[in-house]
């Protein structure tokens, strides 16, 4: 109950920041301009409108988790609101929870109304909509998560600037982590190829939660991939909460 | 308006009146630094994975550069040097781009006539995309009219063209180009087994079709068999027969097949055996190119061709066909363009 009342106030309080709205109207631009771009691709414009839909909903989804998430401890500590949480009887793990499940609501929120309204705009195109575009969206979202997740456990342990920096970095070399297994062939036996071999299975590998060409293409998702691509960013968010709530349970406020 | 909405106006508009000539200096400065611009566009396999998840919406900016690119060169210097390194490079970071690598290939082949470049992008996307027919279907373009002069081509092409097929999605025509091609060059064994597969198809569209072309088959069998044994029958009686049932009453064959779409088998003058549920599909066909090509002499001089060979003097048509029956002739009336 407690998790889920710190939730509605992070919810309530994160709706009302007025960058979320910014994001959303430049979101909504990019997917209404995307039909220009169409004009000139040969007959593609409705996989362009649903390529551009899709990385709008990924780009402003991580932004806002960015944003939104990378200040959501910090600012209670700066503004010294925290003290007026943490004397409640209630855990300070049950703080973080509660922010980051609020924010996971705004963030449910979001995707779903860029969803909506690419498919609207893809239907009044012309274009069809199948499965395989709100599996790639479910996975966008899945990806948001893990990511504010991140964000969650750098704002207990830094500030916004610093974390939101880290957390982009992640998300950039977490879509490149194939180029750490990926090696050329003077890689191979050496120790270099054994430490990377590690560094990609640590990195968070946000190539799984990527169903966009599948979906702009409109081809079936590959079986099993959405239900371990879930499996995999439900246990890596998990560790990532509770590594947050560890530091923050430390942590002198 | 208020003195400082004043003020940023007057700033804008002296600020644009220097920037817009400034943009035409860096565009005329940069001009023809197209190709150089993709000179430094990281290797492929580097830039899928620096995309931050987003290769679907960088392949799509490639492409239109790819489109702008062709079409520079197009109306330029006619030399595309980068055009199959964009088109590979667009493909690899969305591999199920299917038009990339269909206009790629058609691009490669019929502009740059490179069709080696062609082949190996289409290759790239048929294995990466094997229930797609137009990605085979380009492939036997290729060899049909680029390499048409090599040993093998329209068999590697009727090969390519059984595959697009195979695929169940392709058009209809495509199918009947498939088994035109193949009964052209003599491949009934391979069309035969082409349509049997083609039985099974989800589609019933296609199953029909398969059925009706698998009984044009048997029919153009039944007629080769029965050519023979005119000429067997030529051979031993000295004269050609005046009619079937004369290979009947010469004990040559047990008796003549029935046509299961009611038609019937005659005997040519040149000592053929055709089958008139063949040659009514033939002639349907033929007039349907006729009337097409009357039409567009229409629209184009605005009253019929006074003869049809005037279809050929004039351009509108290649070669006027004739009727398949043996001794028949169109009946045209130029006054009304109606051709039977």
């Amino acid at each position: 109950m407690r998790i889920l009342a710190v939730a509605q106030n992070t919810f309530r309080e994160a709706v009302r920041d007025k960058v979320l709205y910014v994001l959303l109207f430049f979101a909504s631009v990019t997917i209404f301009g995307s039909k220009a771009l169409g004009w000139i691709s040969i007959g593609q414009d409705i996989k362009i409108v649903k390529d551009l839909s899709l990385a709008s909903v990924s780009v402003f989804g991580v932004l806002i988790a960015i944003f939104v998430g990378t200040s959501l401890v910090y600012k209670e500590i700066d503004k010294r609101t925290i003290y007026t949480i943490i004397c409640r009887p209630m855990h300070r793990y049950e703080l973080i929870l509660g922010k980051y499940l609020g924010l996971a609501m705004l963030l449910a929120v979001v995707t779903v109304t860029m969803a909506a309204v690419a498919t609207g705009y893809i239907l009044l195109l012309g274009g069809s909509v199948n499965a395989t575009f709100y599996c790639a969206v479910l996975l966008i979202y899945w990806q948001l998560l893990l990511i504010t997740a991140f964000a969650v456990l750098l704002s207990s342990l830094t500030s916004p600037i610093l974390g939101a920096i880290i957390v982009f970095m992640v998300f950039v070399a977490g879509h490149a982590t194939g180029i750490f297994i990926n090696l050329p062939p003077q890689f191979q036996g050496t120790i270099s190829e054994k430490v990377l071999r590690w560094v990609y299975y640590i990195l968070p590998n946000l190539s799984n939660f990527d169903l966009s060409s599948q979906a702009a293409n409109s081809i079936a998702a590959p079986p099993g991939f959405v239900g371990w691509a879930l499996l995999y960013g439900t246990v890596y968010t998990a560790l990532l909460l509770a590594l947050a709530s560890i530091a923050f349970e430390d942590k002198d406020v | 308006m208020k003195r400082g909405g004043l003020i940023a106006v007057v700033l804008a508009t002296a600020a644009f009146a220097v920037l817009v000539p400034v943009q035409w200096r860096i565009d005329s400065a940069r001009q023809g630094g197209f190709d150089e611009e993709l000179l430094y566009l990281p290797q492929k396999d580097l830039l899928k994975h620096f995309t931050a998840g987003l290769s679907g919406v960088v392949a799509d900016v490639l492409w239109l550069k790819c489109i702008q690119y062709t079409t520079m060169h197009f109306k330029g210097d006619s030399k595309f040097t980068w055009l199959y390194q964009m088109c590979d490079m667009i493909t690899t970071l969305d591999p199920h781009f299917t038009d990339a690598y269909r206009y790629g290939g058609i691009f490669l082949a019929a502009i740059k006539a490179d069709d080696d470049s062609s082949l190996k992008l289409l290759r790239k996307g048929a294995a990466q995309n094997p229930d797609r027919w137009e990605l085979p279907y380009e492939m036997a373009v290729v060899y049909l009219l680029n390499r048409r002069d090599e040993p093998g081509s329209a068999e590697t092409a009727a090969m390519y063209l059984k595959s697009a097929v195979e695929t169940g999605t392709a058009p209809r025509n495509i199918a009947e180009f498939a088994a035109n091609l193949q009964s052209r060059h003599n491949l009934n064994d391979m069309e035969e087994a082409m349509w049997k597969e083609m039985r099974n198809s989800k589609d019933k569209m296609m199953r029909d079709l398969a059925e009706r072309k698998l009984s044009d088959i048997a029919l153009r069998s039944a007629c080769a068999a029965l050519t023979k044994a005119a000429e067997l029958y030529k051979t031993k009686a000295g004269t050609a027969p005046a009619q079937l049932s004369d290979l009947v009453s010469a004990g040559i064959i047990t008796g003549i097949p029935a046509d299961p779409r009611g038609g019937s088998f005659i005997l040519e003058p040149d000592g053929r055996v055709q089958s008139t549920t063949l040659l009514d599909a033939l002639k349907e066909r033929r007039l349907n190119q006729l009337r097409a090509s009357l039409k567009l002499y229409h629209e184009q001089k605005g009253s019929w061709p006074p003869t049809l060979d005037d279809l050929k003097q004039s351009g509108v048509s290649g070669f006027v066909p004739s009727p398949p029956y043996a001794g028949q002739s169109w009946k045209y009336d130029p006054s009304t363009g109606i051709i039977e």
